[in-house]
């Protein structure tokens, strides 16, 4: 009986074939044997956790189809199967950023990107997008806060070694991005303290943003604030939060933006440090208030 | 007169208004909005359906007390509180997972390679899953899933449902989905769908295997209490672990938004493959040039201890389930 090959992920090195009402996974992981699935539901699983490609082709032997997988597989593996000559330079989304960048952006990602790799949740592309991206913003942020252009490229080292030394809190690029800004500003109440300057008002802001929320929030029926309450963390975006608590941008922006120029930081982290856990913060003390006692 | 707090019709209604609410404003076009009120949906169910599964809970542990199972249930109830999250992989699926810092789902994937969203997305899947598209998408619509789901079962210790070829069980930390995620008593797609993928059970029996995760322990208590009630004086870990990690009887659970690699907690691999692996290892380690297609596995072995190493990720082996 011939067999079809249904669907491949070379990058798993894995395969789905088909015979006859038989369903069989052809798996690296076995040795290039087949193991037969339950059903088609198995078959299912498999194709929605992985990278499979459709491919629909027959074989008469099954040895045909697995030196086809087989080389295939080897293909993509190849390369990051020695762990000695496989760094992570070599996933090809990488080699984009091998483009010529700035002095000073290729030294920076030089710098921090051999201690952010090993506990990073996010993959190396995007930690050297964030860097290429971030250490101008870092730059101007300590400018406006008045160091001297001399001081401030050690500053911004110091944001990024402490970024990457500890990985906790980074979900997705913007709570990278935060965390940097936060890195940035706890680094600057540090200094600034030591100077005796008064630190800009973030609480001020805080507590402006989380009693514009609660008004809001006071007026929802008791259940969707509760889902809210269980809900709304850093994970609920701000923007999510804006069109469910349907305020209009006209409402919001001019207070983040008034709050950013203030405390002098990007008007995006104002938006994911402070927004969504006072939303949360608020919706937990309306809960408390109409709890009956 | 303020209405009384309830998980009932009261919040379908709500959710309902709410929606339709945000369908007249422009900023609903955008595609997070919208993925926000299918999160929001997503629970709403669970709540709806919360005061129902506690009540049977309830009704099952005072049968299960006065029939003297006071301590079985107990036992039960501890086992499944040291329970954490997982997802069993290849090693090659596991080194990319590493290597990219992300697990990605069907639609992240798709997504991540073609650049689409929206409906576009949906039916780009819905092709590359051929005939396993559209049941994937009714179980994702039925429970208001958003796209950013992401498939886990519950962990007791054990190597997880691996089914002979996920052999890698990454261990989760899943107090950073907590509260926010879900479970069904089963594996949704062998408990929905016939072997032509139709549905073949009714929509509500479906509905009454899912639940908030923080209701875990009484879907558990529901969905198990034929089990519990053989145990005659305290509960047998082991058997539980079996129990609760078996293909067809596991917790699966639903965990929103990114999986990233830094909540891997531990990596755990069943002993025979373990033992199989090392065998394999070995056999290389005496003839490196050779391309027998057997050392592959043992390549990919090797390349993981590796990636895991360097993330300092424990790696252990444990016992079959």
């Amino acid at each position: 009986m011939s067999i079809d090959l249904w669907a491949i992920d070379a990058g798993a090195g894995e395969a789905l074939l088909r015979q006859g009402d038989a369903w069989l996974l052809l798996s690296l992981d076995a040795g290039w044997s087949t193991v037969p699935l339950r059903g088609p539901a198995d078959a299912a699983r498999w194709s929605s956790s992985s990278l499979a490609i459709p491919v629909g082709r027959s074989y008469e032997e099954l040895d045909q189809a697995i030196a086809d997988v087989r080389e295939a597989s080897l293909t993509v593996l190849r390369p990051l199967l020695d762990p000695e000559d496989a760094p992570m330079d070599l996933l090809p989304q990488a080699s984009r950023y091998h483009s010529p960048a700035s002095n000073v952006r290729r030294n920076a990602r030089s710098q921090f990107l051999g201690r952010a790799f090993r506990r990073s949740p996010l993959p190396e592309d995007l930690l050297r997008e964030v860097i290429d991206a971030e250490v101008g913003p870092l730059e101007r942020c300590f400018e406006r806060w008045g160091f001297a252009p001399s001081e401030v490229p050690a500053l911004v080292a110091t944001c990024f070694d402490r970024l990457f030394a500890d990985p906790t809190g980074w979900v997705d690029e913007a709570a990278l991005k935060t965390r940097l800004f936060v890195l940035a500003e706890e680094l600057h109440r540090e200094l600034v303290s030591d100077r005796r300057v008064a630190p800009y008002s973030l609480e001020a802001a805080d507590q402006q943003l989380e009693q514009l929320v609660g008004r809001r929030l006071a007026g929802l029926p008791q259940d969707v604030v509760e889902t809210l309450a269980t809900w709304t963390d850093l994970k609920l975006e701000y923007r999510e939060i804006q069109v469910l608590l349907q305020f209009s941008p006209e409402e919001l922006e001019p207070r983040l933006r008034q709050g950013a120029q203030t405390i002098g930081l990007a008007a995006e982290l104002l938006r994911v440090r402070l927004f969504a856990p006072g939303c949360r913060r608020a919706a937990e003390r309306i809960l408390a208030r109409r709890r009956p006692r | 007169m303020r209405r009384e707090s309830g998980f009932g019709k009261t919040s379908e209604k709500a959710f309902r208004i709410l929606t339709l609410d945000l369908m007249k404003t422009s900023l609903l076009k955008n595609i997070d909005s919208r993925r926000g009120v299918r999160r929001l949906r997503t629970f709403g169910l669970v709540l709806s359906r919360r005061r129902a599964l506690a009540d049977k809970a309830r009704e099952v542990s005072e049968k299960l007390i006065a029939a003297g199972g006071g301590n079985v249930l107990r036992g039960f109830k501890s086992a499944l509180a040291g329970g954490k999250a997982s997802i069993n992989m290849s090693m090659a699926k596991l080194i990319r997972f590493l290597d990219t810092g992300q697990w990605f789902n069907v639609y992240e994937a798709v997504n991540r390679e073609t650049g689409l969203k929206g409906k576009a997305l949906e039916r780009e899947v819905i092709l590359r899953l051929g005939e396993f598209g559209p049941p994937r998408v009714k179980i994702d619509r039925l429970f208001h899933f958003p796209r950013s789901v992401h498939y886990a079962s519950l962990n007791l210790g054990g190597p997880g449902p691996w089914a002979r070829y996920d052999i890698c069980c990454v261990i989760l930390d899943l107090g950073h989905w907590t509260p926010s995620y879900t479970c069904f008593s089963g594996d949704t797609l062998r408990a929905g769908f016939d072997q032509k993928g139709n549905l073949a059970v009714a929509r509500e029996s479906l509905l009454e295997r899912f639940a908030a995760g923080e209701d875990l322990g009484h879907l558990a208590l529901v969905q198990h209490e034929a089990f519990l009630g053989a145990h005659p004086f305290c509960i047998d870990l082991g058997r539980v672990r079996r129990l609760l990690e078996g293909e067809d009887t596991m917790i699966e659970l639903h965990l929103f938004g990114k999986v990233t690699r830094d909540k891997i907690r531990e990596v755990r691999l069943p002993q025979a493959p373990y033992e199989r692996l090392r065998e394999l290892v070995r056999q290389l380690d005496r003839n490196p040039g050779s391309t027998a297609r057997e050392l592959d596995s043992a390549r990919v072995f090797r390349a993981l201890l590796g990636r895991l190493d360097r993330a300092e990720i424990p790696f252990v082996v444990c016992g079959d389930s």
